[in-house]
């Protein structure tokens, strides 16, 4: 069927919603004797990350491809298919008492297939860790229409290459995910957020590296700016059901915010949140526990921060003492440009987005101008020795920008693999690093 | 050799670091597989500077290499086949950075797998990643194996732990693979490195997650009267949603090797001992062992010993960690089968190896690492007899195939090597071993990274025959 779809601007002559791996396997092929540059689509919640692709001729969406194949509560493992949202499957592992430890933007529209091929993660990060470390085994419809599947349903596997690792965050370009296997946990006995505002980016980063160099074992740290959240953030979550209200007023704009999480044993957890708040003596904290606390967390991935029209978004990953220094980075940054800033630091991840933009159209404005931004920030990231990407705002910047940077040496391995599992170039074209 | 390579290559290291006379390459022909191959020189080497000169230079005259950290390789991963150059990489063991707020530490490869964690032990950090080999085996061997060990249940293997990694390529290229950021920019080039056998490259230096170290540790030892009670225990502990760092469990054959060669405490009459370690906050371990303790009576297993002091929990983990080496007094040799089955198969997985030992008439001490389903049963066996070798080797390969049909796979740590070539098919079709052989291919299209390890050779119908030949020149002690 033709597409009424619309990808950063470009419209795909045709659309197919491939039903099983079969399906999947002879539009590939057919795709690729005749040249057809196909989109890998799942819920298109990350379709502004990255450069647009090159060409899209067909848009290939995994809706199709849906469902959990296997939930194994005792081996604590979860296979889904590509289509499945990461709601629909962190549900099934609630259901048998498991944690899905996925924690991307979006979760009621992100699928499966595209969590693992963008790497997303979220503010629990810090606790779960990061996609490569969660997916034990993958399987993949090649360019030529192989199926093919690596890793497996155990902890451990080292046999042959660590093609599952290869597979997440590769952005559609080497195959398209039909299935994944994760890790997952078994539930909480306990959680619970701190919710600190604190006077100053400085005393946020005091007290992150304070909690980093201690004991305890965050499942969430970020530092978050109060406009990176809907208004009515403070007042909404002191309503949430176990919430303690706030004394002093909701953080200003610009003030950051503290959010530190912790789950595990009761005892252990308050010990935690014992420990943070009372290191801030005079910030009124607030506390949420359990499923409030669950909340809170949802409500951050949902509302993450949407880039587009006048706002740029970048996502920025650096050596983890650094995440904070990139947020002053962009603070200053912004004010001698005349930008707002939000920002979501994972202090104990190093990942941070940052959404500079402009304050009632003012300012320059113009094309170059936020490409000279983009510039400055990606320096910024790179002297910290991390990198940054583009997640939105792509209309703001010149034809041409580049959103990922510099990759380095070892881009041309990436080019030869690449060359090797998709030698006519349909899988997602200019998608990925370096013109991939 | 040729004498030109040997001027080569010394002009680069030094006269006195290169070996090529039969009598020293002797000393490099084996690992702890069974098999021996001699190499055709051994470089040592200081730099990754002389590692990519060296490569070069073989590159040039299509010369294989092989990289070797401390030969303690299971699967014979670190023989040198096709006459390879092995690269002896145990003088490059510099610790060159250690960054608290960071979290990482940035080490040379030939170092010691536990000296990492001696050197951060006074700054409160350690390296998770602790294989039973971890006095011996160095960190080179362990980035190419992705090796695991006890505390793999909850913190991971390697893979989990090296963030970055500086490779130098077949053809002597230096490049950096991932960095000090968790999520580096395009394909997880780590990931896939990690593993690899030394087919990809070889790693000169990496950068390593460090973590903090607990606050409180707490040891138990449950003591079982069956293997399926210990099997069920674990399951149970999971079941509750306890995260132990550690749920390791020894037979009563291996339990009595361990206590004839050094006493830790392990009681002889035990069908099996579980070692489970609790690790985290003080606050609420207390009450999370006693859980452990009513589970594990809950299952059937009454007794439940804790570690009154660092002294008691570390007699209990040298026997653990000195299981292989304790299982040397009961045979002159042994082979591990390495599989690794989903958890809860473990019981059915350890009956259908004791049928398998019964069949074959092989006495068999099993080690296991039961949070992860990972079996390691010692097959023991006299190398020096061709027909109990044989024996051995067909009874292993069918461990391997019950674990592959009870949904593991052949290889849960110790690798592929030359050992399980011939298992890969037990796991894989021929569309997933040729998607593997197109990674080989973009990193090394000259096959000049240990050849003959890891996937089998294509085109000319060796590999797995090639591996069988190797192993008639063989006759070797295994398991020193």
């Amino acid at each position: 069927m033709s597409s009424e779809i619309t990808i950063r601007g470009l419209s795909p002559l045709t659309e197919s919603c491939p039903a099983d791996e079969a399906q999947l396997a002879e539009l590939l092929t057919l795709a690729g004797a005749g040249g057809a540059a196909c989109y890998i689509a799942g819920g298109l919640t990350k379709q502004d990350w990255g450069p647009a692709p090159a060409r899209i001729d067909r848009l290939v969406s995994t809706a199709g491809l849906s469902g959990c194949s296997d939930v194994d509560p005792d081996n604590l493992t979860l296979s889904a298919a590509p289509g499945t949202t990461v709601a629909e499957a962190r549900e099934r592992a609630h259901a048998v008492d498991r944690i899905l430890p996925l924690d991307p933007g979006h979760p009621g529209r992100a699928t499966i297939g595209g969590v693992v091929a963008t790497g997303d993660q979220g503010a629990r990060a810090a606790g779960y860790g990061g996609l490569r470390d969660l997916v034990l085994g993958v399987r993949a419809t090649l360019a030529d229409g192989s199926a093919v599947k690596f890793g497996g349903r155990t902890m451990k596997n080292v046999t042959g290459y660590d093609m599952t690792k290869l597979f997440v965050g590769s952005f559609g370009i080497l195959g398209v995910i039909t299935e994944a296997t994760f890790r997952l946990l078994p539930r909480f006995d306990s959680q619970a957020v701190a919710i600190l505002p604190l006077p100053s980016l400085d005393e946020a980063k005091a007290s992150v590296a304070r909690i980093i160099a201690s004991y305890l074992q965050p499942l969430a740290l970020e530092v978050i700016s109060a406009d990176a959240l809907p208004p009515d953030f403070a007042s909404s979550t002191a309503k949430l059901p176990g919430g303690r209200a706030a004394t002093g007023a909701p953080a200003a704009g610009g003030r950051p915010l503290l959010l530190a999480g912790f789950s595990g044993h009761r005892a252990a957890v308050d010990r935690s949140i014992k420990e943070v708040t009372e290191a801030h003596p005079g910030v009124a904290a607030q506390v949420l526990r359990d499923d409030a606390a669950e909340t809170l967390y949802e409500h951050l991935a949902a509302s993450g921060p949407e880039a587009g029209g006048d706002r740029l978004g970048l996502r920025a990953s650096v050596p983890i003492s650094r995440a904070l220094d990139m947020v002053a980075a962009a603070q200053t940054c912004a004010a001698s440009n005349g930008l707002s800033v939000g920002f979501r630091a994972g202090a104990a991840r190093g990942r941070v987005d940052l959404l500079l933009a402009t304050r009632d159209g003012s300012g320059p404005n113009t094309d170059a101008w936020f490409a000279s931004v983009l510039s400055h920030m990606r320096a910024q990231a790179v002297s910290m020795g991390g990198s940054l990407f583009v997640t939105g705002g792509a209309a703001l910047l010149p034809g041409g920008y580049d959103a990922w940077g510099d990759v380095g040496p070892s881009l041309a391995i990436m080019k030869r693999i690449k060359e090797r599992f998709d030698p006519t170039g349909i899988l997602n074209p200019g998608r990925f690093v370096g013109g991939i | 050799m040729t004498r030109t390579l040997g001027e080569r290559l010394r002009a680069i290291v030094g006269q006195k670091n290169v070996l090529d006379k039969l009598v020293e390459l002797q000393t490099y022909e084996y690992d702890a597989y069974l098999e021996r191959s001699v190499p055709r020189a051994v470089v040592f080497v200081e730099t990754t500077e002389q590692v990519s000169r060296v490569l070069k230079i073989l590159a040039d005259e299509g010369i294989p290499f092989v990289p070797r950290g401390c030969g303690t390789n299971l699967s014979g991963g670190s023989l040198a086949l096709d006459g390879a150059v092995v690269l002896e990489m145990g003088r490059m063991n510099k610790v060159l950075e250690i960054d608290i707020p960071n979290q990482h530490m940035t080490v040379q490869v030939g170092i010691f797998n536990l000296d990492i964690s001696t050197i951060l032990s006074p700054l409160g950090y350690y390296y998770a990643p602790d294989p039973a080999s971890q006095k011996a085996c160095s960190l080179g061997g362990n980035i190419a194996e992705n090796a695991g060990g006890p505390h793999c249940f909850k913190y991971g293997v390697t893979s989990n732990h090296v963030l970055g990694v500086e490779v130098v390529l077949a053809g002597g290229e230096i490049v950096w693979l991932g960095g000090k950021n968790a999520d580096p920019l395009g394909l997880d080039l780590t990931g896939t490195f990690v593993g690899s056998e030394g087919t990809l490259g070889i790693a000169t230096t990496a950068i390593l997650r460090i973590l903090r170290k607990p606050e409180a540790v707490k040891t138990l030892l449950a003591v079982c009267d069956s293997l399926e009670d210990g099997g069920n225990v674990v399951s149970a502990i999971v079941a509750a949603g306890l995260m132990p760092a550690t749920l390791e469990m020894v037979d009563n054959r291996t339990i009595n090797a361990i206590e004839d060669s050094m006493a830790c405490g392990f009681p002889r009459e035990a069908a099996a001992v579980l070692l489970i370690e609790l690790d985290g906050l003080r606050d609420g371990m207390e009450e999370m062992a006693e859980a452990i303790t009513s589970l594990c009576k809950a299952s059937g297993v009454p007794e439940v010993r804790v570690a009154k002091d660092e002294d008691e929990r570390q007699a209990l983990w040298r026997g653990r960690k000195g299981a292989f080496g304790s299982i040397s007094r009961l045979a002159p040799n042994y082979m591990v089968a390495d599989g690794t089955v989903p958890r809860t198969k473990l019981p059915e997985a350890l009956r259908r190896v004791g049928e398998i030992g019964c069949r074959y008439d092989i006495r068999i001490a099993s080690v296991f690492h039961a949070g992860d389903g990972n079996l390691h049963p010692l097959l023991l066996f006299d190398s020096r007899d061709p027909a109990d070798r044989e024996k051995v080797m067909a009874a292993g390969m069918e461990v391997l195939r019950v674990c592959a049909e009870l949904g593991g796979t052949v290889s849960g740590e110790h690798g592929i090597g030359v050992e399980k070539l011939a298992a890969l098919p037990l796991v894989f079709t021929d569309d997933d071993l040729r998607a593997q052989g197109l990674v080989k291919e973009a990193f090394d299209p000259k096959g000049l990274a240990n050849p003959g390890k890891l996937l089998q050779r294509t085109g000319n119908g060796a590999g797995a025959d090639g591996s069988a030949a190797q192993a008639a020149r063989a006759e070797v002690p295994a398991g020193v």
